[in-house]
């Protein structure tokens, strides 16, 4: 044996070391004895998200759930890698973006509803500038339309509006620009259409010169287009706790559906804004997760030909078993 | 005679990317024995094959085609700017003092965090994205071809002034020719800063190129993508870097650098 | 004919003022090679810069040197140009000069063939020995028609038989064209050899001739004439 080989498996040894030590980590949550102690490692993203008013309420003291508050991700997909490495074990995203977190084998399920486009609260909406010639949905073609990440729920919305008006997606050009910076991009004219969201949307409207061209609701009717995920670790270790967490999220659904200037209220100071900005929103009863729609966004997903998607079924997407 | 000769070229070829190997190697053998976190490290053979396959759509290409044309334009804009401040910069040491302490100035301010502001004034789409690549190319090249005109061997100018020679000739037959090595050495060490930002300067209003699909592929959890569009990316940083060491060597030949 | 009259110039070192050149006169005829000599620092080739006017003085009337006639500079460290080949390198004077390519590479070309290096047309100053390399600043200049040549030790750093050797092409390039030379050298037998005429500088500052000597008709390094020329020379310096 010479130096060489002795070299090549020192290192051979320690690289194999640092998988194997990776993938302990992941494993280790599988099968650790039951904690007296429950408590759930949130993703917060700054939306308008139940938790706060839950917190802000007390309502999870009142379940003896523990909640950490952790971090601040911009947006679910970030949420969904942080539960696939074992930092968080709940959190926010789009239901596409939990479809393909689920296919590429990240142990999650949707168990709450959180976002769903309805009367009065439409939360998606597209905005023109007033003086733009755009009127009509043919009026879209060859503009740019600027939404906060492609591939995820405003990219999808507008493309059925397009479908749905036969204009070919090829004929307008999208552009992923951040939702803290869509108003911008439309008012200097660098986007034609953005689709924004509460606080974002009305804070842009408020200021003026702008028109709505059209919302969710126009193009999905009512929709669920996001939920509260939860790791299936966590599901499996301590079903308690996602059930204690279940019943006081839905308390504070409760809460925002009777007090909605007080829960608008709450929110605003989280997000540091004036509560006039933020939109009332709706919740499915008893927050439920709606399979039609898991199914619609699957089905709409698969007609993209997103990839990894023909083993994928509604119940490993999302799921109501802890919501009872 | 010829046998042996193939056989220590590829024995420089293996110790020079020895470690390179080794790692390959042992990625290859934990996707192999299972040990990965399926996840987030796929195997090798998944990622080559996915790139592989990747490389066969017009897609990607034109994702390539996007960050190559905005890397390919910045040094452009960044030659033609340094160009005439390094030759000047250079020439004259009183220019060179009134401006070196600003650029040094403006030097550590941070592209990424100035990439809003470039999105506000040239808007969205190629404008923003070839001025944050031109902002962390056109300084070193700047600093280089400084350093390339202030080194330029005094016999030459003197043998060119005694023929004669008009400053406008200076420049065109001596100084121009003199700083070609320098030029291309600046060019090369802003390879590898180019690449990182336009990456990042794709995240933000963009549709192609391949920070964008790194970017998609992180948000839609394709994580073979995420690591097709790294090596891709690796692999584009090799190839311009080698081609500038090539065009770098073939001019040291008759341009010593130690000698000018 | 070129005459320098009350020439003056000093250089500033570390904030003290040196004066080089105080009230010094110098004539140099046409077609002569006037060799400058003397130790190391004592100005040689300070003015040999001011006569090719690469050097600036401060008092001082040089005459003669205003007309279009091109003046060939060649240093110890030749000065070719390393991204030109041997070919375009002689013919950059001739280039600066505004002849256009194909006729002053033709130029270049017949200058090679009538020193038997046509050979050497492709090669690059790297790959040139020494003395070649000498020789090929030395036909650049030529190329210009120069009629006014200014050398500064350019031999120095060769061996002897190189040296001989290059000596002996501009004494035969003399005889075939009307060239004045200015040659600084230290080497008290190349300065015999190669001169028309030598000044021997004084080391002292500012800087003075010593004394002339005449060295025209002096061509055999065996004579008697060499030798007794040698020893004056050299005893100016002790």
């Amino acid at each position: 044996m010479n130096k060489l080989s002795i070299f090549i498996a020192i290192a051979a040894i320690i690289i194999i070391g640092f998988f194997w030590l990776n993938n302990q980590k992941n494993d280790e949550s599988l099968g650790s004895k039951e904690r007296v102690v429950h408590e759930i490692n949130y993703a917060q993203i700054k939306v308008f998200d139940p938790v706060y008013i839950a917190l802000d309420q007390g309502y999870f003291d009142d379940e003896g759930l523990v909640l950490n508050l952790k971090g601040e991700t911009f947006g679910g997909p970030q949420a969904l890698m942080a539960t696939a490495s074992g930092d968080v074990d709940a959190g926010i995203a789009a239901t596409t973006a939990i479809i393909n977190a689920v296919a590429a084998g990240v142990n999650v399920k949707g168990i709450l509803d959180v976002q769903s486009s309805m009367n009065d609260s439409a939360l998606m909406k597209w905005y023109v500038l007033e003086d733009s010639i755009i009127k009509n949905p043919n009026d879209l073609r060859g503009k740019k339309i600027g939404v906060n990440t492609l591939g995820a729920s405003f990219h999808y919305t507008v493309i059925q509006y397009l479908k749905d008006n036969n204009i070919s997606e090829n004929e307008v050009e999208f552009l992923a620009v951040p939702h803290g910076n869509l108003e911008q991009a439309l008012r200097a004219k660098q986007i034609d259409v953005a689709g924004m969201i509460d606080p974002f949307s009305e804070i842009a409207y408020d200021r003026g010169g702008l028109r709505i061209l059209f919302t969710a609701m126009d193009v999905l009717g009512e929709n669920q287009f996001s939920l509260i995920f939860m790791s299936e670790r966590k599901m499996l270790n301590d079903p308690e706790a996602v059930r204690k967490f279940s019943r006081a999220y839905k308390r504070a659904v409760d809460f925002i559906n009777n007090n909605p200037e007080q829960a608008a209220e709450i929110i605003a100071n989280i997000f540091e804004v004036d509560k006039k900005y933020i939109s009332q929103h709706k919740f499915q009863p008893e927050a439920q997760v709606r399979e039609d729609d898991i199914n619609y966004w699957l089905e709409f997903m698969k007609s993209q030909s997103v990839p990894g998607l023909e083993d994928l079924t509604v119940d490993g997407i999302g799921t109501n078993e802890f919501n009872q | 005679m010829k046998r042996s000769f193939i056989l220590s070229r590829l024995k420089s070829l293996l110790w020079n990317n020895f470690i390179i190997l080794i790692l390959a190697f042992c990625w290859l053998l934990a996707g192999y024995l299972g040990l990965n976190n399926e996840v987030f490290i796929p195997t090798l053979t998944e990622v080559l094959i996915n790139t592989f396959n990747l490389l066969q759509t017009e897609k990607f290409w034109g994702h390539i085609l996007s960050s190559l044309g905005v890397i390919f334009s910045g040094f452009f804009l960044s030659f033609i700017v340094a160009m005439p401040i390094g030759v000047i910069m250079g020439s004259f040491s009183r220019m060179n003092a009134a401006l070196r302490n600003f650029i040094e100035l403006i030097r550590p301010l941070s592209p990424l965090a100035l990439y809003p502001l470039f999105i506000y004034l040239f808007g969205i789409g190629f404008m923003p994205k070839l001025i944050i690549v031109f902002w962390v190319s056109w300084i070193p090249l700047l600093f280089n071809i400084i350093t390339g005109v202030q080194r330029v061997n005094e016999d030459y100018l003197r043998m060119a002034k005694t023929f004669g020679a008009t400053r406008k000739q200076i420049l065109k037959e001596i100084i121009l020719p003199a700083i070609t090595p320098w030029i291309i050495t600046g060019m090369r060490l802003s390879i590898g800063s180019s690449l990182l930002v336009i990456v990042a300067a794709e995240m933000i209003g963009s549709n192609s190129g391949i920070g964008f699909f790194i970017l998609n592929a992180s948000y839609t959890f394709r994580i073979v993508n995420l690591y097709s569009g790294i090596l891709v990316i690796a692999i584009i940083g090799i190839l311009i870097n080698s081609f500038f060491l090539w065009w770098e060597k073939n001019i040291k030949i008759y341009n010593n650098k130690i000698k000018l | 004919m070129i005459k320098i009259s009350r020439l003056s110039k000093n250089f500033i070192n570390n904030g003290r003022s040196v004066q080089i050149f105080q009230d010094f006169n110098l004539e140099i005829a046409e077609n002569e090679l006037l060799v400058i000599f003397g130790p190391s620092g004592c100005g040689k080739s300070t003015l040999l810069n001011i006569i090719g006017g690469t050097e600036q003085y401060a008092e001082g009337v040089i005459k003669g040197l205003n007309n279009n006639k091109s003046t060939g500079y060649i240093s110890q460290r030749n000065s070719l140009l390393p991204w030109l080949n041997v070919l375009d390198n002689i013919a950059f004077g001739l280039k600066l000069k505004g002849v256009n390519k194909v006729i002053r590479q033709k130029k270049a070309l017949e200058l090679l063939k009538e020193m038997g290096l046509v050979n050497y047309s492709d090669f690059y100053p790297h790959q040139l020995s020494g003395g070649l390399a000498q020789i090929i600043s030395f036909a650049r200049s030529l190329a210009c028609k120069s009629e006014f040549m200014l050398m500064d030790e350019p031999f120095s750093s060769l061996d002897f038989l190189v040296r001989n050797q290059l000596q002996d092409i501009i004494l035969n390039i003399r005889k075939k064209r009307s060239l004045s030379i200015v040659f600084i050298t230290h080497n008290p037998d190349e300065a015999i050899y190669l001169g028309d005429r030598i000044i021997a500088l004084s080391p002292n500052k500012p800087t003075g001739i010593l004394k002339e000597f005449s060295t025209i008709n002096i061509n055999d390094k065996e004579s008697d004439d060499f030798y007794k020329v040698r020893r004056e020379l050299l005893a100016c310096y002790i």
